[in-house]
């Protein structure tokens, strides 16, 4: 198994390095230029004279082609005109670069540096989506359970039906109607944006609430579905209906037997669910005021800074990698076949 | 000037009779008797078919003085002035107390606290609590007054045959008195005649010396001294900072020395009308963080360059936790906000804020902002849109129970840009009948409410260099038609689009993304051309995109908007010598006159000749069109009423945190 999760973790390289590749690119190819993003809000039009755009452009090797900013993002030798002498640079800092685990600096806010960023805003983007998770799989596979084995009844389609809407509902909207239910427009419970220069946890835990939940209802909604079709299938085999034979209680056939192993799928969909609660943390953290992850790819984006938007890219899909990879192993736990199978 | 609601009607482009009764019923503003009676005053004169008067004459009013402007500033701006119920001529002001904290939106934040290198309005309204400079505006008469330097004086030069202004060799600079036949110097104690048959020139107003405050402490508990401001002026000399869109103003200062650490001096090769604002604009750095030649830098490197030195500068930390000269400094800088506390060792106590802390909540949606308001997160949001401001959503009991709102005038104005440079908009006819095309005074009815005035100028219209006589052009399509067709558009092929040597008039109308204002007033400006037969399309592009284009000249249209102070020098927007492609005169506007005007205003020290050449000035400009000029929206704020004493001014952003005080319960 150890050397399966090497293989793994090994093949993940040129995953990550694809996903640079494309970010990279694709955020190149899109028209504007952190040049011109440094106008925005600037009481000159953000119009620098020709000499001062011609200077930024050349330290931040925007005058350079793309695949030398690209191999300068990589490194490790550093391509700037304060890179690696080799490479026609003074020598002053010779290496950096993706590979030297430098995640590369703020084009707009010199001195910042994205793997500092990304780490700090982690700290907040993660506990959220860990939480949402654990939310999302606690009220699905209770609810995933209950619709299989009272399949047909009135309540399992109330459920089925409400299932269907709330996925249907996007999440921006989602996030705005509890805004609006919870706020002081509402109910007036909680808080609904983040605490701006909040220093203690209890205002900080009462704002996450909302967030967690918006992400949450997403991920139950969709693995409840999983979680029934999973339990259909295994409550119809034979050897539950030889356990029913047995005289072995309903209850424990159900939540001993079937839903073991009902949960080796469950437990793939869990590579499938990471990913998405990342790419979904850009709309959660931005309407509830977030500094998280998704808000600082969003400022990225934005505001062209392409360190950013590809540093939160590689972190992302070394997100999904490792989701997938977990869901691999979880299976494997879960299903001695597959566990033979990988050996 | 600054206005409260109440004074609206005193201005051409009275809304109309429902507008204003509509606004009566609906605002809850800051109603004192006076507004009050001015307002129905207006509305009887209105209900009559009246038109009312400007202030000084109804027939052409008088340019405002800058006493003038500053005398309505003083009475608009009025302590408290828009609490609800309070009257600050009727009712005293409550003593005010220190402590609490407050929340103020910012759409943006800055990508740096240090104003020499970035250029935005937000880290200049953050500078006014966070530093300080040798001089300030003073909030109410726009008059500068000292700051850091306790005074200052002006002095003239007299150069001396074979004398160099820049170098100083040959050069007397003090007070000059004219007895005739001979100057009379006074410098430092000492009196020289120079007969004026040796030939020596004098120019008149064109050095300045600063007496700098003693004890002084920068927020680290260095000692703030002439060397931090000889090393800022050094910087912003150094071509290799990024702060090209300041530096021409410092350009133009051709000496700078200390007389020892508390007095500095200055001179220009010429006089220069606006000297007082280089020195209220000059960013003053602590050389003992940012300057790589002072002994006391940690990081002391004598020999260090001038790009080693910039990227220094640039890299530095103390750009985001800012060390300063103000009464608040920075603690905490994260990605929603920015929190600064209060610093006991700003020297001047008693104009040092009552707020313990500020914190600058930075919320880009507008519609989120709104919603962080009324959740009680924001105590002050100065971006109230014209729906929620004159709807339903301001006017619950829920809402004024915590809240009140207004609105007041800054120095903004919105303008769609044509690009000179193509072919099809260099004609003045062409540019002069789009511009007759666009119904504002219909525009500001429906999508401002009325709250928004037109103007003529890139000048502040309550300000002394603009000339509100100017009147803007009418809407009137069938001119509009007949300067096309004389420009030879008209439309041969009965196409609907008029053409010339078989070419549509099309024009592209670019503008950012998300902006509300732009995209609708594009929408009724492409209806308006419609009916004359001109095609316009629009373009939306996010930000960068747009400036991409703005900055490659690749437009036909833009629209933008401009954050100005009260005067601003019309050089960068104008003259032709910026009219390539790296200055804000991105409409390519190259005129002899225009260029002639400007250099005659720069010179000019007396301010009623001044303001005579500004309005000529702003009369060719508009003759010319180089933009449709539109309109100066007033800031529509609502503000918490746990917080008392909110001004409003003329100078960005309009108001001063340092006079607001909170107070527990409303």
């Amino acid at each position: 198994m150890i050397g399966y999760c090497l293989r793994r973790l090994a093949w993940m390289l040129p995953t990550l390095l694809l996903a640079t590749l494309v970010a990279f690119a694709l955020l190149h190819l899109a028209p504007g230029s952190p040049v011109d993003a440094r106008g925005e809000g600037s009481e000159s039009q953000g119009i620098g004279s020709a000499a001062a755009v011609e200077r930024f452009r050349r330290e931040h090797l925007l005058d350079q082609p793309i695949w030398r900013q690209y191999l300068n993002y990589l490194g490790p030798f550093d391509l700037s005109p304060r890179g690696h002498a080799s490479f026609g640079g003074s020598g002053e800092r010779p290496w950096g670069g993706v590979l030297c685990g430098d995640l590369g600096g703020e084009l707009l806010q010199p001195g910042v540096r994205v793997g500092e960023q990304i780490a700090q805003r982690l700290s907040i983007t993660l506990p959220l989506m860990a939480a949402a998770l654990l939310l999302g799989y606690a009220i699905a596979i209770p609810l995933g359970v209950f619709s299989a084995v009272r399949r047909g009844t009135r309540g399992e389609r109330v459920l089925s039906y409400a299932g269907f809407l709330l996925y249907a509902v996007p999440v921006f909207w989602a996030g705005l109607l509890l805004q609006v239910a919870f706020g002081r427009r509402g109910l007036d419970w909680l808080p609904v944006l983040w605490p701006a220069g909040a220093s203690e946890l209890r205002p900080v835990l009462a704002a996450s609430i909302l967030p967690v939940v918006c992400s949450g209802y997403a991920v139950a909604v969709y693995v409840a579905r999983q979680t029934r079709a999973s339990m259909l299938e295994v409550l119809g085999s034979d050897w539950i209906r030889t356990l029913r034979a047995r005289g072995i209680p309903e209850r424990t056939i159900v939540w001993r037997h079937a839903l073991r192993n009902a949960s080796a799928p469950l437990c793939v969909h869990l590579g499938q669910v990471i990913p998405a609660l990342v790419a979904g943390s850009v709309l959660v953290e931005t309407i509830f005021d977030i500094p998280g992850m998704g808000t600082y790819l969003y400022r990225g984006l934005t505001l062209r800074e392409y360190d950013v938007v590809t540093g939160v890219v590689l972190v992302c899909a070394g997100f999904a990698c490792l989701g997938l990879l977990l869901s691999d192993l979880l299976h494997a736990a879960l299903d001695p076949r597959v566990r033979d199978e990988r050996r | 000037m600054i206005q409260g609601f109440g004074s609206l009607t005193l201005w051409p482009g009275t809304p109309s009779f429902e507008a204003v009764g509509r606004l009566r019923r609906t605002l809850h503003g800051p109603w004192s008797r006076a507004c009050r009676s001015l307002l129905f005053v207006a509305l009887a004169l209105a209900a009559c078919g009246v038109e009312q008067p400007p202030p000084s004459s109804p027939a052409t009013p008088a340019p405002p003085s800058q006493a003038a402007a500053a005398s309505a500033v003083r009475s608009a701006s009025a302590p408290d002035a828009f609490y609800p119920g309070f009257d600050p001529a009727r009712d005293t002001l409550p003593t005010p107390v220190d402590g609490g904290r407050v929340v103020v939106h910012l759409l943006s934040f800055p990508t740096s606290l240090n104003y020499m290198i970035d250029n935005s309005s937000v880290t200049r309204r953050m500078w006014n609590e966070l530093h300080e400079g040798l001089i300030r505006q003073d909030l109410e008469t726009w008059q500068y007054v000292p700051a850091l330097a306790k005074s200052w004086t002006v002095e003239d030069q007299l150069v001396l045959p074979g004398g160099d202004v820049k170098s100083g060799k040959h050069v007397l600079t003090g007070l000059v008195e004219d007895f005739g036949d001979r100057w009379r110097i006074r410098e430092a104690g000492t009196t020289r005649d120079v007969a004026k048959s040796e030939g020596a020139v004098l120019v008149r107003g064109s050095a300045f010396r600063f007496e700098l405050r003693q004890g002084v402490k920068w927020q680290d508990g260095a000692d703030f001294d002439a060397r931090d401001v000889l090393f800022s002026l050094r910087c912003f000399r150094n071509p290799h900072v990024d702060c090209d869109e300041k530096r021409y103003q410092f350009d133009k200062i051709v000496r700078a020395q200390s007389d020892g650490p508390h007095s500095v001096r200055f001179a220009f090769a010429k006089p220069y009308f606006l000297a007082e604002n280089v020195f209220g604009s000059l960013t003053i750095l602590p050389a003992h963080l940012y300057d790589l030649s002072d002994p006391r830098n940690p990081d002391h490197a004598a020999d260090a360059d001038d790009e080693r030195q910039a990227r220094y500068l640039a890299e530095h930390p103390a750009n985001r936790m800012w060390v300063g000269l103000g009464p608040y400094r920075v603690a905490e800088w994260s990605d929603t906000a920015i929190v600064a506390k209060r610093w006991e060792g700003y020297h001047d106590r008693a104009n040092g804020g009552h707020v313990d802390e500020i914190v600058w909540r930075m919320i880009k949606d507008d519609g989120a902002a709104m919603t962080a308001l009324l959740e009680g997160q924001l105590d002050f949001y100065d971006r109230v849109s014209g729906e929620d401001y004159l709807g339903p959503r301001t006017q619950s009991p829920e809402f004024t129970s915590r809240f009140y709102k207004g609105h007041f005038y800054a120095p903004y104005i919105s303008y769609t840009g044509w690009n000179m440079r193509r072919e099809k908009l260099s004609d003045v006819r062409v540019r002069t009948a789009l511009a007759l095309c666009f119904d504002w005074p219909a525009f500001i009815q429906s999508y401002y409410k009325g709250l928004a005035e037109r103007v003529t100028g890139e000048q502040f219209l309550r300000g002394p260099a603009y000339d509100p006589t100017l009147q803007p052009l009418p809407y009137d399509p069938d001119r509009a038609r007949s300067l096309l067709a004389d420009a030879d558009w008209y439309d041969r092929d009965q196409d609907g689009v008029v053409d010339r040597e078989g070419v549509a008039l099309e024009i592209e109308f670019l503008y950012p993304s998300g902006n509300r204002t732009s995209e609708l007033s594009g929408q009724a400006f492409q209806a308006a051309l419609e009916k004359i037969g001109v095609k316009l399309t629009l373009v939306a592009r996010d930000w960068p995109a747009f400036m991409a284009r703005v900055d490659k000249r690749d437009f036909d249209a833009i629209s933008m908007g401009w954050i100005t102070p009260p005067v601003v020098d019309p050089e960068q927007a104008w003259a032709s010598k910026w009219a390539g492609a790296d200055s804000a005169n991105n409409a390519g506007l190259s005129d002899a006159r225009v260029d002639g005007l400007i250099e005659r205003i720069q010179v000019e020290l007396d301010p009623t000749r001044r303001r005579e050449l500004f309005a000529e000035l702003q009369r060719r400009v508009y003759e010319l069109q180089p933009y449709m000029f539109g309109v100066n929206v007033p800031r529509k704020f609502a503000m918490s009423k746990r917080v008392r004493n909110l001004q409003c001014f003329g100078l960005d952003p309009g108001y001063s945190i340092r006079r607001w005080y909170v107070i527990e319960k409303p």
